[in-house]
């Protein structure tokens, strides 16, 4: 069977570089924001966003050097957290240009990677989209 | 003299390693650094007792950059702390007085002639 882009309320599409600016803390909040309200959520990494969800980030920062015995979650494990709390409403989409393109191919399997030309359908497949950040 | 200017880089990726974080390292393996903060990062240095708090997929993340803290601990380590006063000025006409106790005041241009005093400067 032919896998089509469930439908959601909202799609958040995310383009911008983490640790520059606090666009990544204002997704995850708009994230959690919309599914404390009950929606449907997808989100699609674009750029260097992808990079939020690389497999080779782990479960955890590397260690703070003076406090080595708090775990510090990496950003790979709040959105697979993201996404078990809230299986059926929430979904993550990784463009694949753009992560092979930043060296970032090897996703983290709760994430799906969508081809560049399927973009489109994940903003038909949405009510709003919500576009945070400039590459 | 290590200089700041941007500010909030990233509250969910950074955690506890901000650039302060780093700040106080260099501190410690150079054998001594200054800070200046400057634009937005001037409000690194008002105190305030508004710490908002964040909690994603049900966990709190309670260990999220607290730049105040951390000036506060680069002065107890030592580190001269300086911030300018025209960007205090600037997020507002009580920030001023509200300059954490020991952050030092810069007039405004005085920074850049004060760059031939120190043996490296990095905009940091």
């Amino acid at each position: 069977m032919v896998w089509t882009v469930p439908p959601t309320d909202v799609l958040l599409k995310v383009l911008g570089a983490p640790h520059h600016t606090e666009l990544v803390t204002t997704l995850f909040r708009l994230a959690e924001a919309l599914l404390d309200r009950g929606a449907t959520v997808q989100v699609w990494t674009c750029a260097e966003a992808t990079g939020l969800t690389r497999a080779a980030l782990g479960d955890s920062k590397p260690p703070d050097l003076t406090d080595r015995a708090v775990d510090h979650p990496s950003t790979a494990r709040l959105v697979r957290e993201l996404l078990t709390g809230a299986p059926d409403r929430m979904s993550w989409y990784v463009c694949r240009f753009c992560s092979v393109d930043r060296g970032a191919a090897e996703q983290i399997p709760e994430v799906r990677v969508r081809p560049a030309a399927r973009f489109w359908e994940h903003v038909l497949a949405a009510d709003k989209t919500v576009v945070l950040g400039v590459c | 003299m290590l200089i700041v200017e941007r500010a909030y880089r990233g509250a969910v990726e950074e955690q506890f390693a901000d650039a302060l974080y780093f700040v106080r390292e260099l501190h410690r393996q150079s054998g001594g650094v200054e800070l200046a903060l400057r634009g937005p990062a001037a409000g690194y240095a008002v105190q305030t007792d508004r710490r908002p708090a964040l909690r994603i997929a049900g966990r709190p993340l309670d260990r999220l950059p607290d730049p105040r803290r951390s000036v506060q601990q680069l002065l107890d380590d030592g580190v001269a702390v300086w911030a300018e006063e025209p960007d205090l000025v600037a997020l507002g006409a009580t920030a001023p007085a509200r300059l954490i106790p020991g952050v030092r005041c810069l007039a405004e241009h005085e920074l850049a002639s004060r760059w031939p005093t120190y043996a490296r400067v990095w905009f940091f």
